[in-house]
Parts: C-alpha cells; sequence; structure tokens
C-alpha cells in the first residue's frame, strides 16, 4: 500500500491530467488557439512587410542610341536592369 | 513534408475512442503502479541526498512540461522542423573513411581475440565492458551529439566495403541480387536490439568473453550476407541492428558526414522523415521498453512476483535458469506493453480530437517524437554506468586479455568513484528526462501544425501528447528515484 501511494505521488500528475481530459476539458485551450492565430496573422503581415520593396525601382529610360534603337527596331535590345 | 493527411471512416464517433484512451490509461498506470517500486538496476547506484522529496521533481517536471506545452502554442505558430535544410560546413577527407573502417575493424578483431584467448573473468577481460558500456551506452549517447558517426567505423559494413572495393580490383563486380522489401521495413533492427536486449539483461551466461566473441563473429556473418543479398547500403541503414540504432540517436544531431562533406542543419530536423516505414513506430517504443525493463528489473515488486513465475515455469520441468529466462523474457514483453499502452493512449486521444486520421497513420505521423525519449531515458539509466564502468576501458586497453601487459601505461589505473557523487547523477538524470520530454513535446507541436488544419485541433491533439509526455517523465524518474532515495 506504501508502495502503490508512493508510485501515485509520481503519477498524480498525469493522472490529473488525464482525467481532466477524459472529461473532454481542455483548460486553456481558448487562449492557446487565440494565441497561435495572432501569431500567424503577425507573421504573415510581417513577411508581407518583409516581402514589399521599400523603394520602387526604378527604371533606367534608354538613352542615345539605345533609344532610337529601341524605337526603330522590330525586335528592341532586352530593357535595362532596373535600379534598387 | 514526409506525411499528408489521410482521410479515414468518418462514421466512427468521437466518444468510443475517448473511452478507449481514458480506460487504457487507467490501466496503465494501476499497472505501472504495481511494477517497480524500487530499483537497482545498472546505471543507478548509491544514494543520493536531495532537499525534497523525489516525487516532488516528478511533479516539478510535470509543471516544466506543461509550461512548455503553453509557450510551444504562444511562440511556435508555424512548423519548422517539417524539413531538413543542410548546409555545407566543410569537405570530409577521403582518407578519413577508409582510416575510420579500419579502425572499426581493428577492434572487432581485438574482441574476438580478447573473447577467445583472454581470461573469462568478466572485469579483467575487455569485452564486456566495451560491448556492454561503450558499444551499447557509449556509441548511441555520443551520437546523438555528434551525428551517426558509427556508419564510418562500422565494422561489417567497412568489411564488405573492403570486399566490393577488392573484388573492383580484381575485375569481380557483385550487385545485390535482391532489392530490400517495404514491409521489412525497421523489423530486422528492431529484432536485433530484442536480441541484444535479451543477451545483456536476461540471458545468465552474458560475461562470458568466449561467447560474446561468438556471438560477434555471428552477427557479422549475418550482415555481411545481408549486406550482399540486399546491398550495403541498404542493409546499413535498415538491416543493421546497431546501425538503425545508432542512426535514429544520430537525427537528433545538428551534424551529418554524407556526400564527402560535412553537413550542419538544424537539431532534431533530422527526426521529421522518421516513421513512414514499416517496424518504425515499432523501434522507438522497443528503445524505451528495453530500457523501462531495465530499471524495473530489480525492482520489489518485480523480485517478488518473479520467483512465482518462475517456479511455474520449474513446474513444466525448466531447470532454474531457463525458468528464471523465461520469467524474466515476460518481464521485458511486459515492459514493452506498458510504453506501447502509454503510446497509445496518446494516439488515441489524437484521434478523439479530429477523424480525418486513423489511428495506425497517427501512430506513425508521432512516431518520431518519442526519440529523444527514448534517448532521455538511454542517457537517464546509463550514465552513471558511462562515467563510472567506462572509466575501466582505461587500464582494459593496456590489458585486453587480462594476462597482465600494460601496452599503454595505464593498466594501474582503476574506476574513480568520486568523479561524480549520486547526487550529481540524480540531477543528470532528471535533466536529461525533461529536456527530453520537452524535445518530444516540441517535435509533436511541430507536427501538429503541419497535420491539422485548424488550430484549434492541433492545440487539441497536444493535450494528449502532453499527458504522454507527463506519463513517461514520471515513470522514468519513479524508475530512477527508487534506488536514489
Amino acid at each position: 500500500m506504501v508502495h502503490l501511494l508512493t508510485a501515485l505521488g509520481y503519477l498524480l500528475p498525469a493522472l490529473a491530467l488525464l482525467a481532466v481530459l477524459a472529461c473532454r476539458r481542455y483548460p486553456g485551450e481558448r487562449a492557446l488557439v487565440a494565441a497561435i492565430e495572432e501569431r500567424r496573422r503577425g507573421s504573415l503581415m510581417r513577411s508581407v512587410r518583409i516581402g514589399a520593396p521599400r523603394v520602387r525601382p526604378r527604371a533606367l529610360l534608354p538613352r542615345g542610341g539605345r533609344l532610337i534603337a529601341s524605337s526603330l527596331a522590330v525586335r528592341p535590345p532586352p530593357a535595362l536592369p532596373a535600379l534598387h | 513534408m514526409p506525411f499528408s493527411p489521410m482521410p479515414t471512416r468518418r462514421g466512427r464517433t468521437r466518444a468510443p475512442t475517448l473511452r478507449r484512451a481514458a480506460a487504457l490509461t487507467v490501466a496503465l498506470l494501476i499497472g505501472s503502479c504495481l511494477w517497480p517500486l524500487s530499483a537497482s538496476a545498472h546505471g543507478i547506484s548509491g544514494r543520493a541526498s536531495l532537499p525534497v522529496p523525489a516525487w516532488l521533481f516528478a511533479w516539478a517536471a510535470a509543471i516544466v512540461l506543461v509550461v512548455s506545452f503553453v509557450l510551444l502554442s504562444t511562440m511556435w505558430s508555424r512548423p519548422r522542423l517539417q524539413e531538413v535544410h543542410e548546409r555545407r560546413a566543410c569537405n570530409w577527407p577521403a582518407l578519413l573513411t577508409p582510416l575510420a573502417g579500419a579502425i572499426g575493424l581493428a577492434l572487432f578483431a581485438l574482441v574476438i581475440y580478447a573473447g577467445y584467448d583472454g581470461v573469462s573473468g568478466s572485469k579483467e577481460n575487455f569485452d564486456p565492458t566495451f560491448i556492454f558500456v561503450i558499444f551499447w551506452v557509449g556509441v548511441p549517447l555520443s551520437s546523438a551529439v555528434f551525428g551517426d558517426w558509427f556508419r564510418a567505423f562500422s565494422p561489417w559494413r567497412a568489411c564488405a566495403r573492403a570486399a566490393h572495393w577488392i573484388g573492383a580490383r580484381l575485375g569481380l563486380r557483385w550487385r545485390a541480387p535482391l532489392s530490400y522489401p517495404d514491409w521489412l521495413g525497421r523489423w530486422p533492427v528492431v529484432a536485433g536490439l530484442l536480441a541484444f536486449a535479451w543477451l545483456e539483461l536476461i540471458y545468465h551466461d552474458r560475461d562470458n568473453p568466449s561467447l560474446l566473441a561468438s556471438l560477434s563473429l555471428a552477427y557479422l556473418t549475418l550482415m555481411l550476407v545481408g549486406m550482399a543479398l540486399f546491398g550495403i547500403e541498404q542493409w546499413s541503414e535498415r538491416g543493421d541492428a546497431f546501425g538503425g540504432y545508432f542512426g535514429l540517436f544520430g537525427r537528433l544531431s545538428g551534424f551529418a558526414v554524407h556526400d564527402r562533406a560535412l553537413w550542419l542543419r538544424r537539431p532534431l530536423s533530422a527526426l521529421s522523415s522518421y516513421g513512414s516505414e514499416s517496424g518504425a513506430v515499432a523501434l522507438v517504443l522497443v528503445i524505451i521498453g528495453i530500457t523501462t525493463f531495465d530499471g524495473a528489473s530489480n525492482g520489489v515488486v518485480w523480485n517478488t512476483l518473479q520467483p512465482h513465475v518462475q517456479s511455474f515455469f520449474s513446474g513444466l520441468g525448466l531447470g532454474d535458469s531457463p525458468s528464471d529466462e523465461i520469467a524474466d523474457s515476460l518481464g521485458l514483453v511486459l515492459a514493452i506493453a506498458v510504453v506501447v499502452g502509454f503510446y497509445w493512449v496518446g494516439v488515441l486521444g489524437m484521434r478523439s480530437v479530429s477523424a480525418r486520421f486513423d489511428t495506425r497513420w497517427l501512430a506513425r505521423s508521432f512516431a518520431h517524437t518519442l526519440v529523444p525519449i527514448g534517448f532521455a531515458y538511454v542517457l537517464a539509466h546509463y550514465f552513471s554506468l558511462l562515467v563510472w564502468q567506462g572509466q575501466a576501458i582505461g587500464y582494459l586497453a593496456s590489458d585486453p586479455l587480462g594476462h597482465g601487459t600494460d601496452y599503454f601505461g595505464t593498466a594501474h589505473w582503476h574506476v574513480n568513484y568520486n568523479f561524480i557523487g549520486s547526487t550529481g547523477i540524480w540531477y543528470v538524470e532528471v535533466a536529461a528526462l525533461v529536456t527530453g520530454h520537452v524535445c518530444g513535446l516540441a517535435l509533436a507541436h511541430d507536427r501538429a501544425l503541419a497535420t491539422y488544419r485548424s488550430a484549434e485541433e492541433a492545440v487539441r491533439s497536444q493535450y494528449w501528447m502532453l499527458v504522454v509526455m507527463v506519463g513517461f517523465t514520471s515513470l522514468g524518474l519513479w524508475l530512477l528515484s527508487a534506488v536514489n532515495t
């Protein structure tokens, strides 16, 4: 009996938790779900902010001979890379 | 992502599953109450002077797990451990692989030589300490830190690769005639570990060096046949009991060696792909079950019950030793059954949360979360054995046969039991168990986020895994504390 009580002393936290779950109670569930969803929304917003460029890229306009060539050519040369 | 959601029968209601889970848990906990009341298995010895009752450590560990559960739920909102991202750290010199293989083969040859030509005393001969302490305990524990390093040192793999290389030089190319069957999965590893555990924990003549040498040779032969039939790498990974066991713990590590390079990865992330194979769940449960039996086998209840079981088999006409071994074998099976039951409680509980997944799929999907627990059990249980008995390898290396030689000038060394006290060992054991279970909880939480559609289902499923983790922690501390207090 003493040994049984000793064992129960160790296993009581697990038994208590199980008893709660067996009654279909999930204590603190709403708060945890809300925290997860809020966290997900926050990380989504952050990723949107990180993904958006801070400065709109300026496309380089062709000038000089490249402008004439672009205007006249059936197949113009490739566009210049944008500056960030 | 290794697992995809698997729709299952929707007709089932949740209530029976829940009731079954609850009934199974109560039965298991009551059953485990009747199991070990004190343990003095190897790996635990001495009396620790603790400032508070030992059971309070179990309560404190449970609180740590609950707090970890809350923090994981609130801070960890996206899966992070479902894919392995490796970064090349440096090149792995090509010469190191054959060198490591040669070292492994040399050590294997020493085991055979010491076994047949050394003295028969288990403390004077190199083999029992090397096999049961360094190889069986030291290698898996170090694999969790440094990665699967045994693969390079494996003597049977080195032997097969050397034979393959020599054959290729002579123009003889051998191709494995069979492909490894999927249904076989990890079962050879499970069978091999059970056989070794039976030898170590149950068989009476386990310390006989010549027997150990003979079994080592038999194992080498078996491995070579397997590699010849299924291919060296295929069999090394799945058919080699020790390679599979050490490799499993190697997945905990942040290091990996392949493609002639050393790679860095996020610790625990390599476990994400574990569990889909046949026998994968059984393997990790058997690892925990073996350690559980080792801790429980010297408990008061088992020592009270075991003679009755033994006398039953003696009454059937068996001798003392066989009946004793059969009784202990039943104990081993019972310990594994208890561990399986603990896990099944969690699986049935998760099944009650969502009907989209069946129990078998859930069991496989969350099996990898038990690997840190298995590691924690092994570390906690065998830590004292490793730090105390492991020192014996210092003098045994100088005198492996026990004939009085002193090759390295260390034959006069002795085991220093003051290296770490019982209280220190107890704290290491508690820390190992708690850390292992927190890692298991983190893996389970990560898998739940990747598995369940809604946050509500993910959180509810993890309440059940929390029960599993708290149960395993309490069981482990109870086993360990019996002697420490």
